[in-house]
């Protein structure tokens, strides 16, 4: 893809994620049916679970393209993971926050010591410390961090799979395949609308990244070559 | 003779079931509904009331189907969780987004400012 088509297309999606939010929050508070047992409340599953997804889908991206950099040491595999581990960060914060304002809402306690809420938790641990690791790790933190990424993608399946395997205050997996009409329409395209944000943010970290490794390398050629002090 | 048998037979028949009907009758009486519980302070507490024309209209204001209505919708609309969940998750966002921008800001400051550095030293 050329250079200007790869911006229009940034720019595109930007716009469509700019409606995105727009029409995602009119589904959900204006079309969406009033849920019996939560009632209005309920809205915050929308941005919740979407975030969850990405969160999920972040991490195995960090963790996948961690592989690839253990096994091939491309620097540009290091670049993704590193963006992607970033975004789990940011992603799973949101599904944090809004999912304790839930449990206030819907169990009276901001917080439980369930096993979907502590196997999230243990989840994002892991990848804070991930970004740790690469912030302030120093030479060969990124081999270490890869690592970590890889142990925390291995824990997605533990975490989705939590609901059924212990009981749980967390709602089952089953709740969203079985939502319909105007739940199902707000869900699906609050998920649709954070896929295309999760993966703008993803190429915009990405050519950070990118930027700060071809300025380290621009700066120490120009130390080695006396051009700089 | 055959004819007067049947007379008879029908008639002992009849008066039998009669006799199991008029006992079946006797034995389940017709339920009546159960009364109310009426309690005996009630002659008292509505002269309590005749009296207390304060707590009269407290009581009657509490009946008002407006004030259920304003309950309930404090039940079905409370706002106060979900403005919170949605202000988190636009705060974080749009917070990343600007350190992105700032991020990618130093970064290009910093490759102008040593392409400079760069350019100077050449010429010397």
């Amino acid at each position: 893809m050329t250079n200007k088509k790869a911006t229009i297309a940034f720019v595109a999606a930007a716009a469509a994620c700019a409606l995105g939010f727009a029409g995602t929050l009119y589904l959900a508070f204006y079309k969406a049916e009033l849920d019996r047992a939560l009632f209005f409340n309920q809205k915050i599953f929308y941005y919740h679970v979407a975030n969850a997804f990405m969160q999920f889908a972040a991490v195995v991206t960090c963790g996948v393209y961690s592989l690839f950099y253990l096994r091939k040491r491309q620097p540009r595999h290091d670049d993704i993971a590193l963006a992607a581990g970033e975004l789990a960060v940011l992603f799973g914060a949101v599904v944090l926050i809004t999912g304790s304002i839930w449990g206030k809402a819907a169990w009276d306690k901001w917080w439980d010591w369930d096993a979907r809420l502590t196997t999230f938790l243990l989840l994002w641990l892991t990848m804070v410390g991930y970004v740790l690791v690469r912030q302030y790790g120093g030479h060969g933190s990124d081999r270490m961090a890869a690592g970590l990424a890889v142990f925390a993608t291995v824990n997605i399946p533990l975490v989705y799979f939590s609901v059924k395997i212990w009981r749980t205050l967390h709602p089952q997996t089953s709740v969203v395949p079985e939502l319909e009409g105007g739940m199902r329409a707000a869900m699906w395209s609050s998920v649709g609308l954070f896929t295309i944000f999760y993966v703008l943010l993803l190429r915009l970290r990405i050519q950070a990244a990118r930027s700060e490794r071809r300025l380290t390398e621009l700066r120490e050629r120009a130390l080695d070559a006396g051009l700089i002090e | 003779m055959a004819r007067r048998i049947t007379f008879f037979t029908t008639l002992a028949l009849t008066a039998l079931l009669a006799l199991a009907g008029s006992r079946a009758a006797r034995a389940q009486p017709a339920k009546e509904p159960p009364r109310s519980y009426q309690s005996p302070m009630r002659d008292q507490c509505e002269a309590e009331l005749a009296k207390d024309r304060g707590w009269s209209a407290q009581l009657k204001d509490s009946l008002r189907p407006s004030v259920h209505e304003a309950e309930a919708g404090l039940i079905t609309r409370n706002n106060k969780h979900v403005v919170m969940a949605y202000a988190a998750v636009w705060i974080l966002t749009v917070g990343f987004v600007v350190l992105l921008w700032f991020r990618q800001r130093r970064l290009v400051a910093e490759l102008d400012a040593l392409e400079k550095k760069v350019a100077k030293a050449a010429e010397q």
